[in-house]
C-alpha cells in the first residue's frame, strides 16, 4: 500500500519529492504509473498526486512559440486548433496515445517524464528542438528535450525536480510529422527546415523500436542540405534509421527486421509529409495518418 | 404439440419490427448489476499462483509464509483440497483444479489464497515459495507427434503418444474422385491462438450458507452442466447448489466452461466458511482465459474442367494446448464445414487432437468454423485460379441447395446460400471491380460458410425449458432455460411470447433466474438460443393462449376457435364487438372459485440425431448460410493491410427482430475484422506475452468498417416464426473472405491468419524472390 501526497502547488510537490527521494513517484494521469504499479514492475511507498497543482494544463501560443503545461491532457493538446495548424507532429504524437478516454487522463508531462520506450510525445519534441522548463528547489532552469530524456524510464530531472512546461518553436519554414505504425511498434519523427529549395535543419528521432526515444544523427545526416527527397536521399534515410532501430525483445511486434524496414519506410515518408509542410504545400490542420500516407499518395 | 402451431399467422405483430434491446438502458446507463458489483458480508478475495513454467514437476510447495501474513485466510494447494478429475476425452478427465505434481502451460494453477482484500491476496502469492523441476515442453502440435517428444498426459492409461483424439472420416470413393479430376490443388493453412476478449473478465463468487447449501455466481453459458461438473469434481451434493447467473459483460464463448478458478473459488469458500470471489483483472484474462484453437491443415480439393468439385482430402491437427475443455472438440465443427461447404462427392478427413504445452481452448464464437472456412475457401480460390474461373461462380455452381444430403448426412431443408453470394455479388459490384485493381493494390475476396442453425446435438438432449406464469394484472412472465450473453435472447424472447399470445410487448417479462427457478437448458452454444429456447418458449405461450381463450369463451359466449386475440383484447372474430382484455380474463380464472393461476410449461427437443461413431448423423433441425465480400488495400512497403469495405449476406431463416440481428451479424463481422488482420495470442517460450488488449491486437473503431448488411430470408420450417442461428455466422468466413482479397489485390496467396504486416511483406517478398 502506498501513502497518497496530495500538494497544491509545485513548491510543496517539489520538496514532498526532495523529501522522500526514491520512495515516491510523482502521478499526472496515471495511465501509466498505475498501470506498471498494478503490473508490479514498480513498488513505490508514497505516490504524490499531481491533479491539485493549477495552471500547468494550459496551452499557449506567443510569437510563432507554444507553451505547453507539463499537466495538459493529451486530449488537449490533439483538440488544440494552433497546434493542429502549427504544430501537427505533436498533434500527431498525442492521437498516437490510447483511446480518447486515455487521452483525456494522460498529460504531456507523463508521457516524456516516463521516458518509456514507446513515449509518443518525446520524438516530436526532438524534432522541434523543444525546450523543457523545469522546476526544483533552486528555482527554474531550462533543459533541451534530449537532455530530459537521457535513457530507458530514466530522466535527468534531479530528486524534487518537476517538468512544469515545454516551450516548442514553430517558425514557418519548419515542417515535421510524427508517423507510428501500431502493428510493428515503430514511431518515426521528422522535422525539416527548408530554406531556398535545401534542407538548412534536418531532425529525425525513434520510438517504440529503440530503448527509449532519441534522435538518429545518420539519419539527420542523409537529409541536411538534399534539394529534394530523392530516391538516393530515401535510401540513406531509411538505412540510417533501420541501423537505429535497436528493438527490445518483444515478439507482439512481428520480427525485427520487419520492424527495422518499417522504420525505414516511415522515415521516408515521414521526410517528404515534413518537406510539403516546410514547403506549405500540405494543407493546413490536416494531420498525417497512421502509418504514413501510402506509397502511391507520397510518389 | 407443434403441430398447433402451423399454419397460423403472428398475433401481435412484434415479430419483424425493430425492437430495442430491453436491457439497453440498464446496460447503457450503469445500471445493470455485473459479476463483480455486489457485495456479500464477509466476502473475502481470492488470488491465484500460476505455474511460471510451460511443463514443470512440482518438487515442492511452502506455503507457510504465506498462510502467516495477516489477513490471509486460506492458503490451497492440490494437496489440500479433495478434487477429482474433469475434462473431456476418451481416457477420461485430463485436468485438475489444482495441480498436485505437474503443471503443463504457463498459467496452472497451483495454490491459491483467499485474503480479506485484493493487496493482501497478492501479497500473499508472493510469499508462497514452489520448486519447481523443469521438464522439456512442447509448444508445435506436429512436434508433439514426434516419437520422442515430451509427453503431457502419460499418466492417462491408453493414451498413445500426444494424441488427446482421432477422427476420421470417409465418404465416396477418394481414388476414383482424385482420377476423375481434371484440377487438384494442395495447400497447407494455419489458424491463430484467439480469445474471446470480452469486456467483462472472467468473475466468480461462491458462499455456503449455514445448511451448507451452495450459491455459485458465475456468468456461464450452461448453468447445469456447470452445476453438474462442480459437484463432480469437488464431492459436493448437486441438489444442493444454485447456480445464479448476473449481468454478463460479453463471453463469446470464452466463458462457456467450468474453469480451475471456478472450482477453487468454490473450494475456498468452503474451507473458510466464508464467500469468496476470485475475478480476473486484464492481463489475467490474456493469461487465463480459454481461447480459439489453432489449427493446421493440409488440404487437397480436386474439381472437373467444368468446375464441379470432385473430392476433398483432409489431414488436421488441432493444437490442443494442455487440456481438454470444450475447445479439444472445435474438430467436430471443422469436419462439418470440411465435409459440407458446397456439394462434395467425396471426402476424406484425418485428424488429430494434439496436446502442446500451451493454452487450451473454449468454443469460441464460430467453434473452429472460422478456421475451417479459412482453409476450404482460401482453396476453392486456389481452384478458380487453376481452372481459369471466376471464384464467385465457381462457388455458386458448387453451392449447396434444399434438399441436399451431405456426406455427414446432414440434412439440409431451407439454404439461401446461393441468394446470398449472389447478393454480395451485386452490393460489392464485384463484376465491375473483381481483378481490375491491382495497379492500386486493391482487390476484392469472396467467402461462404454453412455453420448449424437449429441447435447442435451433443448432448443427449438437445432441449430447453420454458414456463410461462400470467398473473391478476396480466403480466406475463416467462422464466426461460435460455441465458442471456448480451446477445439479446431475452429481447426476441418476450417478443416471441407477445406475438404467440397476442398481447403487448410491455406485458412480457423475461425472467433471468437462477437454477432453483429456471428449467433445464443445455445452455448457449451453437447459436441455438433463439431456435430451441425460441421454441420452447412459443410452445408454452401457444398453451396459455389456449388457456386463455377456454377462458374467454365462457365469458363471451363463444367457442375458443371463433376468438382471436390482438393487442391483448380477446374478441369473437366474425363479431369483434364482443371482446374483452386478456387480463380480465387470467384474473378471473385466478379469483373465481376453485380457480387457479395460468402457468403453463414446455420443453422443445428439436428432431435431430447425434453424430454416431462414424461421424454420421443430421446434428441439427436448420442450417444457416451466409456469404461475404471483402475489398481491402495492401501497402506493399509495409505489409499493412486496411480493410475498406465488407459486404455480409446471411441467411437468417427469418429476422425476427431486424435490429438485433444485424447487431449481431455485425459485432460478429467485427470480430471476424480483426481474426483476419490483427487479432493473435503471441506465445514466448509458451508464455502468453500479449497481455494487454493493444498488444493483443483488438481493434480500435477505425480499424474496422462497417459491413454492409443484407438478411436473406428463408423462412425455416422448424424454427420459431421461420427463424433459424444467427449469432455466430458473421465472423465464420471474414477470414477466408480477406485472404482472397489480399490475393486479388497483390497476387500472393495469403496461407494463414491473422495477416499481420510482416506476414504479409514477406509473402510479398517471396513472391518477389520467386519471379527474380
Amino acid at each position: 500500500m502506498a501513502e497518497v501526497h496530495q500538494p497544491t502547488d509545485v513548491g510543496e510537490a517539489g520538496s514532498i519529492l526532495a523529501e522522500l527521494g526514491d520512495e515516491a513517484v510523482a502521478v499526472a494521469g496515471g495511465t501509466d504509473v498505475l498501470l506498471e504499479r498494478r503490473l508490479g514492475r514498480i513498488d513505490p511507498g508514497h505516490l504524490v498526486d499531481l491533479s491539485g497543482l493549477t495552471g500547468l494544463d494550459r496551452v499557449e501560443r506567443h510569437d510563432g512559440t507554444f507553451r505547453v503545461g507539463a499537466l495538459a491532457r493529451l486530449g488537449t493538446v490533439l483538440g488544440d486548433v494552433p497546434v493542429r495548424d502549427e504544430l501537427p507532429a505533436l498533434a500527431e504524437a498525442a492521437a498516437g496515445v490510447g483511446t480518447p478516454l486515455v487521452r483525456n487522463m494522460a498529460t504531456l508531462g507523463g508521457n516524456v517524464c516516463q521516458a518509456a520506450p514507446h513515449g509518443e510525445v518525446t520524438p516530436a519534441l526532438l524534432v522541434h528542438d523543444a525546450v523543457a522548463t523545469v522546476a526544483g528547489p533552486d528555482g527554474e532552469r531550462q533543459v533541451a528535450t534530449a537532455d530530459l530524456v537521457i535513457g530507458p524510464r530514466e530522466t535527468s530531472l534531479a530528486t524534487g525536480e518537476l517538468l512544469t512546461a515545454i516551450t516548442v518553436p514553430a517558425p514557418a519554414d519548419h515542417g515535421a510529422t510524427y508517423i507510428p505504425f501500431d502493428p510493428a511498434g515503430v514511431g518515426v519523427a521528422v522535422g525539416l527546415r527548408v530554406a531556398d529549395g535545401a534542407v538548412t535543419e534536418a531532425r529525425v528521432a525513434l520510438c517504440w523500436c529503440v530503448p527509449f526515444p532519441q534522435r538518429v544523427a545518420d539519419a539527420e545526416a542523409a537529409l541536411l542540405g538534399a534539394e529534394a527527397i530523392t530516391g538516393e536521399v530515401l535510401a540513406q534515410l531509411a538505412g540510417a534509421v533501420a541501423a537505429a532501430c535497436d528493438p527490445p525483445h518483444d515478439p507482439v511486434y512481428g520480427p525485427v527486421d520487419h520492424r527495422r524496414h518499417v522504420a525505414g519506410v516511415l522515415s521516408g515518408r515521414a521526410a517528404r509529409v515534413a518537406w510539403q509542410r516546410a514547403a506549405g504545400s500540405w494543407p493546413v490542420g490536416e494531420l498525417c495518418p497512421p502509418g504514413g500516407p501510402g506509397s502511391e499518395e507520397a510518389t | 404439440m407443434t403441430d398447433t402451431l402451423e399454419g397460423r399467422p403472428p398475433g401481435g405483430g412484434v415479430i419483424g419490427t425493430r425492437v430495442p434491446k430491453l436491457d439497453a438502458p440498464d446496460t447503457a446507463t450503469g445500471r445493470a448489476r455485473y459479476g463483480a458489483d455486489f457485495h456479500l458480508p464477509g466476502l473475502l478475495v481470492g488470488r491465484i499462483l500460476r505455474s511460471p513454467h510451460a511443463h514443470a514437476r512440482i518438487v515442492s510447495i511452502d506455503t507457510s509464509r504465506a498462510a502467516a501474513l495477516p489477513g490471509v485466510k486460506a492458503v490451497l494447494t492440490g494437496r489440500d483440497a479433495p478434487q477429482e478429475p474433469y475434462g473431456f476425452g476418451p481416457y477420461g478427465g485430463d485436468n485438475l483444479p489444482l495441480k498436485i505434481d505437474r503443471v503443463r502451460w504457463v498459467g496452472d494453477e497451483v495454490a491459491a489464497v483467499a485474503a480479506v482484500d485484493d493487496d493482501v491476496a497478492r501479497a500473499a502469492l508472493d510469499l508462497i515459495e514452489v520448486t519447481y523441476d523443469p521438464l522439456p515442453a512442447v509448444f508445435d502440435p506436429y512436434e508433439a507427434l514426434e516419437p520422442d517428444a515430451p509427453q503431457l498426459h502419460d499418466q492417462l492409461p491408453g493414451i498413445e503418444g500426444n494424441v488427446s483424439m482421432r477422427w476420421d472420416f470417409d465418404e465416396g470413393d477418394l481414388d476414383a474422385a482424385v482420377a476423375a479430376s481434371d484440377v487438384v490443388v494442395d495447400n497447407h493453412y494455419a489458424t491463430p491462438q484467439a480469445v474471446g476478449a470480452p469486456m467483462e473478465p472472467h468473475v466468480t463468487t461462491a458462499a455456503f450458507d449455514a445448511n451448507g447449501h451452495l450459491t455459485v455466481w458465475s456468468p456461464v453459458h450452461m448453468p447445469y452442466m456447470f452445476r453438474k461438473q462442480l459437484a463432480d469434481a469437488l464431492g459436493l451434493d448437486w441438489r444442493r447448489i444454485t447456480l445464479e447467473r448476473p449481468t454478463v459483460g460479453g463471453s463469446f464463448g470464452s466463458k462457456i466452461d467450468i474453469d480451475p478458478h471456478d472450482f477453487i473459488t468454490v473450494m475456498l469458500a468452503r474451507v473458510t466458511r466464508r464467500p469468496v470471489r476470485i475475478a480476473f483483472d486484464r492481463e489475467e484474462e490474456f493469461v487465463a482465459a480459454r481461447t480459439r484453437q489453432p489449427f493446421r491443415f493440409h488440404l487437397r480439393t480436386g474439381a472437373t474442367a467444368d468446375g464441379r468439385l470432385t473430392f476433398r482430402d483432409a489431414d488436421i491437427v488441432s493444437d490442443n494446448g494442455a487440456y481438454n475443455a470444450w475447445g479439444s472438440h472445435a474438430m467436430l465443427v471443422v469436419m462439418n464445414t470440411v465435409t459440407s461447404l458446397y456439394r462434395v462427392p467425396a471426402v476424406r478427413v484425418r485428424s488429430r487432437v494434439v496436446y502442446t504445452n500451451k493454452p487450451y481452448g473454449s468454443s469460441i464464437r464460430g467453434f473452429g468454423n472460422p478456421q475451417a472456412t479459412f482453409a476450404v475457401e482460401s482453396q476453392m480460390d486456389e481452384l478458380a485460379l487453376e481452372l481459369g474461373t471466376d471464384p464467385l461462380a465457381l462457388r455458386l455452381r458448387n453451392a449447396n441447395e434444399p434438399g441436399d444430403i451431405t456426406p455427414q448426412r446432414m440434412r439440409i431443408t431451407t439454404c439461401g446460400l446461393r441468394e446470398c453470394l449472389e447478393t454480395v455479388r451485386a452490393r460489392s459490384g464485384w463484376r465491375e471491380r473483381r481483378g481490375r485493381q491491382r495497379d492500386r493494390n486493391r482487390g476484392l475476396g469472396v467467402a461462404a460458410y454453412i455453420h448449424v442453425g437449429g441447435g447442435a446435438r451433443i448432448y443427449r438432449s438437445d432441449g430447453c425449458g420454458a414456463i410461462l406464469k400470467m398473473d391478476d394484472a396480466g403480466q406475463v412472465s416467462l422464466i426461460t432455460g435460455g441465458s442471456e450473453l448480451g446477445q439479446g435472447s431475452e429481447t426476441v424472447l418476450a417478443m416471441i411470447v407477445a406475438d404467440e399470445l397476442g398481447v403487448p410487448l410491455e406485458a412480457v417479462r423475461v425472467v433471468n433466474a437462477d437454477t432453483d427457478v429456471k428449467p433445464w437448458d443445455v445452455g448457449v452454444h451453437a447459436s441455438r438460443t433463439t431456435f430451441v429456447a425460441g421454441n420452447a418458449a412459443r410452445l408454452a405461450a401457444a398453451d396459455a393462449r389456449r388457456r386463455l381463450l377456454d377462458a374467454a369463451a365462457e365469458k363471451l359466449g363463444a367457442r375458443p376457435e371463433e376468438l382471436t386475440i390482438a393487442d391483448g383484447i380477446i374478441s369473437v372474430r366474425e363479431d369483434p364487438d364482443r371482446s374483452v382484455d386478456y387480463a380480465r380474463v387470467a384474473r378471473g380464472e385466478l379469483l373465481r372459485e376453485g380457480g387457479g393461476t395460468i402457468t403453463t410449461e414446455a420443453f422443445y427437443d428439436p428432431p435431430t440425431e447425434m453424430q454416431d461413431k462414424d461421424f454420421y448423423g443430421n446434428i441439427s433441425a436448420s442450417y444457416g448460410f451466409g456469404a461475404q465480400v471483402a475489398e481491402v488495400e495492401v501497402d506493399p512497403d509495409t505489409g499493412a493491410v486496411r480493410l475498406l469495405d465488407l459486404w455480409v449476406a446471411q441467411d437468417v431463416g427469418r429476422a425476427l427482430n431486424p435490429l438485433l440481428v444485424e447487431g449481431q451479424i455485425e459485432g460478429a463481422a467485427v470480430m471476424g475484422m480483426a481474426l483476419a488482420l490483427s487479432e493473435e495470442l503471441t506465445l514466448d517460450d509458451g508464455a502468453v506475452v500479449s497481455q494487454s488488449l493493444r498488444t493483443y491486437g483488438f481493434p480500435k473503431m477505425t480499424d474496422v468498417v462497417r459491413p454492409d448488411i443484407t438478411l436473406v430470408e428463408t423462412g425455416d420450417a422448424e424454427g420459431p416464426f421461420g427463424a433459424k442461428g444467427a449469432g455466430e455466422g458473421g465472423i465464420i468466413p471474414t477470414a477466408a473472405a480477406v485472404a482472397n482479397a489480399i490475393a486479388d489485390a497483390v497476387g500472393v496467396r495469403p496461407t494463414e491468419f491473422p495477416m499481420r504486416p510482416w506476414k504479409v511483406h514477406g509473402w510479398l517478398g517471396d513472391a518477389d524472390d520467386a519471379d527474380g
